[in-house]
């Protein structure tokens, strides 16, 4: 029986040491397991806590199917919202621009206003330019010759020069050709305006440049052409082998015995700027009539609009290329254009508060409240309480170009530059003209929700100095850099950009053509592409508003000038008046503003990441130490593992010696 | 056995739901807590609600937004129809045979103005003491009979273009007959559209008076002999100009502008755009139902459809069509008769007197368009021509310019006092190449509401679509629950506790222990040496267990 008891007991006691074997080999693997197991933890202590909607689902349930029903759910969930964000973002990134529009009920400064008449210079000054009148020489054979409308072909081409020599700027006397009737038995000869049948049958006539008059005529067979030692400034000359040095060109009467200065090499023709027929047919005078008109410009053109046009631009190139102080001598004065000025009620000194501008199309212009550091203000609303103006025009001393009898009138800010041939408005005599203005204050967003000029960039480029950046003033830049690129000389015209650029010569007739052809070239459509012009991010817009009335009454008392009988009938033809006010006392500002903010971003983007994930600023930061934890434990280094493994096999020494020591 | 199986649900859902304050309710201590708990829950929810009840009202409403734009960009030139006041030549109304009929309306009307009536078909004696009326009805009468000329027989009393345009360039550049399209207009003739034709691309990209259209018209109301001939009935000296947009009717009875003689008028335009919307954000349409459409051959703007509407109306009342207006093609017009010309005198009355005239407003249900441009004209004037111009012209079909070798005429001063009294000139030019562009947008639309419905939900009661699909999962459990009727155990009771096998395993493994402990015990009695032995092992198992 004992021995069956310790049999027993033996199988038991060896079944124990098994088991104790078994539990040791199973400790051995979670040795090598422990960062696995540990990332485990955390991943799974992370999802049962965060506060992502769904996500602690998946890990607190153990039934397989509701499992993957939560992950589908949840994975459906982040897609909508993905969605969701990149369809708000799209929105974002479209940089859509909102419009305030703002009431503000004060006054506004007055505008600068600048007053030109329409006809740029007095006619009876400006013929006494040798170039104008040239000019409206030229521009009246063209008009004859398209009166008569007969085309004949032209052959051969003349180049026109002047000689060198002294300058004869203020030449008088010159010979030209013309016919006139001989009385027999008398030497002299009277001018007339028709075309002779040939040239021996004219006479040559002393020609004064002043009045236009013709005379004394000499037949044509006792002039001669030779060279004369010198010759006084008004065009009379030595005549030949008498005291002097000069080589100078001239014409000279035997008969009389006196010479005169020829400026060009081919003698005018008198029937060709003052006559009114052209040559007839067979004539050999008709040929050299169509080239002469060849070179001066208007070769085959019968359209009298395009002459006109022509003509005006060849004389705002020539007037433009006079000295700025000359060229406001040939305009109308100050106190001569504006007879009476007024404004809020109160008279306005003409002398100070007008300020000179020389338009290059119409002439001199007067610009008023032109001073940034004076502000001028409406005290009310209506014509009483603006600027009243009564211009006199003087119609009859208009040049033949002037097309209309008026003012012209440009309403602009005080540091913008005026274009009154582009930005103006027309207001024509015997006629009380009203403008009533509106003030619009436009504020526009730079880049990148648009495109406009900070008012802090400066402008390189721009030929108006101390003027305001306009898209119409870079234009005009853009236009003169092209000039200059191309012809090699400035535009007279408009302000050059650089000192050491050379105005183009408006007597060179290579220059002219250039300037022509270039100006046409530009207002074409591909041209402008070049010129990059935006809008200026602050603008004042002004839009006018405007009524006409006959003025002045037939019961009104007025004394004019010349005293004439009819005063009232002489201010309706020559004179215009003018009032220019605010029609009410407030003004708008249109504000641009970004439509979709940054923050309107992060309120929807929080909005929809409540809806589809119940997710926050928290759960974000839940995740990023969740993401911080397990890289932690996933980058522990080798060595500490080592140390971890020695560690723990140290143990299990002591345990076996525990075990020993115990036996013992 | 039933309510403690819902209550066991909702316990175990409260545990793990995303709810807000439905975990407060669940593991509240005691009951004054609980209702606590419960109070907040439904304020948040009965919140929640309100809120949502707006969101879904304002979605309802259909807000619309206007954005305004102002863009600067190149610009299309607008389209500008320019026709003479008066309509036909009346040297050739007096001796064409086609015009015998008009010739003997003047005849009438001129005879009526001084007094002498005679009985006419026209009915012009009625009016023998209101001479307002009297100029009203021969007006009308003059459209009825040229409405019953043809076209073609029209064609010698009409202005051609070298009658009326003498010159016509833009941006400086010469243009021609060519860039221009004509259309016979019942109140104004001959009418020149320049720019209307899609093959021609005018553009500006520059503003200002010198890029725009520029023209020089002649009216001809005297000859250079010194006779009239312009008609009786014409008021006024002077031409009608018309700008619109490309493919809009011009308009020229509601939206033209009168330029006279003696004048040169420079018309400045800026641009307007509206984009609006449609239903049911707003109520604009891109045109009338096909049975209405008078104007179909054009862009649907609110006055074609006022025209179209004022033409149903007449047709309702007179039983013939206005000529003034567009004829459908089942249509009759008026003939020049007494009766007819009575019946439209009739409708020009106000909505005061006992038989009210039509109200466009409240009777055509018109809609505004929805997309449609308008210019803006401003008028300045100045006088032509000067004393010192001798007017150029470019056409040789006309008078010519006032040079000395004009034989029409004595003198320059005649020439340009004849292009005073005839002549204007016209100056069309964009203002500024800004322009507005005011857009009618959706302004509340489905992204809107979920967003707002997300902060909603997310600020009330931390809701999200996963907390709407946890509750879907909690009714459907209580779904299940209810059909099989508490069959479904939660957790084991005391009597299966017993009852289990393991159970058992475990307690017959006691006792087989406790059986061995007494054997041990036993043995220690019975032997001394192998007793020392046994104690000691068995010892070592005591501590390994």
């Amino acid at each position: 029986m004992a021995r069956k008891y310790i049999d027993i007991l033996k199988k038991s006691k060896m079944m124990l040491f098994q088991d104790v074997g078994k539990s040791f080999e199973d400790d051995s693997p979670c040795k090598e397991e422990a960062p696995k197991t540990q990332i485990q933890h955390s991943v799974r202590d992370f999802c049962e806590q965060t506060t992502f909607h769904g996500v602690n689902m998946i890990f607190t349930t153990s039934l397989y199917w509701v499992r993957f029903l939560w992950v589908v759910v949840s994975l459906v969930c982040i897609c909508l919202c993905m969605y969701s964000f990149s369809h708000v973002k799209d929105k974002y990134d479209r940089k859509e621009k909102i419009v305030n529009v703002e009431l503000v009920f004060e006054s506004a400064p007055f505008p600068a206003i600048t007053v030109c008449n329409l006809n740029p210079f007095k006619n009876h000054l400006a013929r006494s330019v040798p170039e104008i009148s040239e000019t409206l020489d030229a521009f009246h054979q063209a008009v004859v010759y398209s009166n008569d409308a007969t085309m004949d072909e032209l052959s051969g081409r003349g180049r026109r020069s002047l000689n060198d020599g002294p300058s004869f700027k203020y030449l008088q006397y010159e010979p030209v050709y013309s016919d006139c009737s001989c009385v027999p038995g008398r030497q002299e000869c009277i001018a007339q305006t028709s075309a002779p049948r040939t040239l021996e049958n004219a006479c040559i006539c002393n020609y004064d440049r002043h009045d236009g008059s013709a005379w004394p005529c000499y037949s044509a067979q006792t002039w001669e052409k030779s060279i004369c030692p010198e010759c006084n400034d008004i065009g009379f000359c030595n005549v030949p082998n008498t005291t002097g040095s000069g080589n100078i060109p001239c014409y000279c009467q035997l008969e009389m015995g006196y010479c005169v200065f020829q400026p060009e090499s081919r003698v005018r023709r008198i029937w060709e700027f003052q006559g009114n027929k052209i040559p007839e047919k067979g004539s050999p005078l008709r040929k050299e009539y169509m080239e002469q008109l060849t070179q001066l410009g208007y070769g085959n053109m019968t359209d009298q609009v395009a002459i006109t046009t022509q003509a005006k631009e060849k004389m705002i190139l020539k007037m433009s290329g006079l000295h700025p102080q000359r060229r406001a001598a040939l305009g109308y004065g100050k106190s001569e254009l504006i007879k009476m000025c007024s404004f809020n009620g109160q008279q306005c000194n003409i002398d100070t508060e007008f300020k000179l501008h020389i338009d290059p199309s119409f002439g001199n212009c007067y610009t008023f409240n032109a001073n940034p550091e004076k502000k001028l203000a409406s005290s009310r609303a209506g014509p009483s309480y603006g600027l009243r103006l009564m211009m006199f025009v003087n119609s009859s001393d208009y040049l033949p170009t002037t097309e209309a009898t008026g003012v012209r009138i440009a309403i602009h800010g005080k540091e913008e530059c005026p274009f009154p041939d582009t930005f103006g408005y027309s207001a024509p005599t015997g006629v009380i003209s009203s403008f009533g203005i509106s003030l619009r204050n436009i504020n526009r967003l730079p880049q990148p929700y648009g495109n406009c000029l900070q008012k802090d960039n400066p402008q390189s480029r721009s030929i108006y100095k101390g003027y305001k950046y306009e898209p119409e003033g870079c234009f005009r830049s853009c236009y003169q850099y092209r000039i200059i690129a191309k012809c090699g000389c400035a535009d007279p015209r408009y302000p050059k950009p650089w000192k050491r650029s050379a105005w183009c010569d408006s007597t060179n007739t290579t220059t002219l053509n250039c300037l022509t052809t270039e100006g046409a070239k530009l207002s074409t459509k591909e041209n402008q592409k070049h010129c990059k012009c935006i809008q200026p991010c602050q603008q004042d817009q002004y839009t006018t508003t405007y009524s006409a009335a006959k003025w002045p009454s037939g019961s009104i008392q007025t004394s004019c000038d010349n005293h004439s009988k009819d005063c009232n009938s002489y201010l309706r033809e020559h004179a215009a008046m003018i009032e220019i006010y605010y029609e009410q006392m407030s003004y708008e500002i249109l504000r641009e503003s970004e439509s979709y903010s940054w923050f309107n971003l992060m309120a929807d983007m929080g909005g929809q990441a409540g809806l589809f994930l119940g997710a926050s600023i928290m759960s974000v930061i839940e995740f990023l130490f969740f993401a911080v934890r397990t890289l932690g434990i996933a980058c522990k280094p080798r060595r500490w593992r080592q140390k971890t493994e020695l560690l723990r096999a140290e143990e299990l020494n002591d345990a076996e010696k525990g075990v020993s020591t115990n036996n013992n | 056995m039933r309510g403690g199986g819902f209550v066991q649900i909702f316990k175990d859902f409260s545990n793990w739901s995303t709810v807000a304050v439905v975990p407060h309710v669940a593991n509240a201590n005691n009951k004054i807590s609980r209702i606590f708990w419960i109070a907040i829950f439904l304020f948040v929810l009965g919140m929640f609600a309100y809120e949502l009840y707006i969101l879904i009202a304002k979605f309802f409403s259909y807000p619309a937004t206007v954005n305004t734009e102002i863009l600067f960009e190149k610009q299309i030139f607008p389209v500008v129809t320019v026709c003479n006041m008066n309509p036909y030549k009346y040297s050739v109304v007096k001796s064409n045979s086609a015009f015998s009929s008009v010739n003997t309306l003047m005849t009438t009307y001129s005879d009526a103005t001084v007094g002498t009536f005679s009985t006419d078909k026209w009915g012009l004696y009625a009016d023998n003491d209101e001479t307002y009326d009297l100029d009203s009805r021969a007006a009308d009468a003059l459209v009825l009979e040229a409405n019953l000329i043809s076209d073609t027989a029209k064609v010698p009393a009409l202005y051609t273009y070298a009658d009326l345009i003498q010159d016509c360039s833009f941006a400086g550049i010469p243009c021609s007959e060519s860039d221009f399209t004509k259309f016979i207009d019942p109140v104004y003739g001959a009418c020149y559209s320049f720019n209307e034709d899609a093959s021609l691309n005018y553009s500006v990209s520059r503003e200002g008076i010198q890029f725009g259209l520029k023209l020089m018209l002649t009216v001809t109301q005297t000859k250079t002999n010194g006779n009239t001939d312009s008609l009786p009935t014409t008021k006024l000296a002077g031409a009608r100009i018309g700008v619109n947009s490309r493919g809009s009717s011009p308009g020229l009875d509601s939206n033209g502008i009168d330029a006279g003689v003696g004048y040169e008028s420079a018309v400045s335009v800026s641009l307007t755009q509206n984009v609006r919307a449609k239903k049911p954000y707003g109520t604009c349409v891109d045109r009338e139902p096909d049975s209405s459409d008078y104007y179909k051959d054009f862009i649907y703007t609110l006055e074609t459809c006022f025209n179209g509407c004022k033409q149903r109306d007449t047709i309702a009342k007179c039983q013939c069509a206005n000529p003034r207006l567009a004829l459908g093609s089942t249509d009759t017009a008026c003939q020049p008769i007494k009766a007819d010309l009575d019946c439209l005198q009739t409708l020009k009355g106000n909505q005061t007197s006992s038989t009210p005239n039509i109200d466009l407003l409240v009777e055509c249900n018109c809609n505004p368009p929805c997309d449609e441009s308008t210019y803006t004209p401003t008028v300045s004037l100045a006088q032509f021509p000067s004393t010192s111009y001798y007017v150029a012209t470019s056409s040789t079909a006309g008078v010519g310019s006032c040079s000395s070798t004009n034989s029409k005429f004595s003198s320059k001063s005649d020439c340009q006092k004849w292009y005073n009294n005839n002549g204007m000139i016209i100056q069309v030019f964009l203002e500024t190449l800004s322009y507005e562009l005011y857009t009618e947008t959706a302004g509340y639309t489905v992204s809107n509401v979920i967003n707002d419905l997300g902060g909603q939900a997310g600020l009330w009661l931390g809701l999200s679509v996963i907390s709407v699909v946890e509750m879907t999962g909690l009714m459907l459990v209580m779904g299940a629950f209810c059909v099989t009727g508490g069959a479904i155990k939660m957790a084991p009771d005391d009597d299966e506790i017993e009852n289990d096998h393991r159970i058992k395993d475990v307690e017959d493994v006691k006792k087989e222990i406790d059986h061995l402990e007494k054997k041990h015990g036993e043995m220690e009695s019975g032997s001394d040496g192998e007793v020392d032995d046994i104690e000691n092992k068995g010892d070592e198992e005591k501590k390994k267990k």
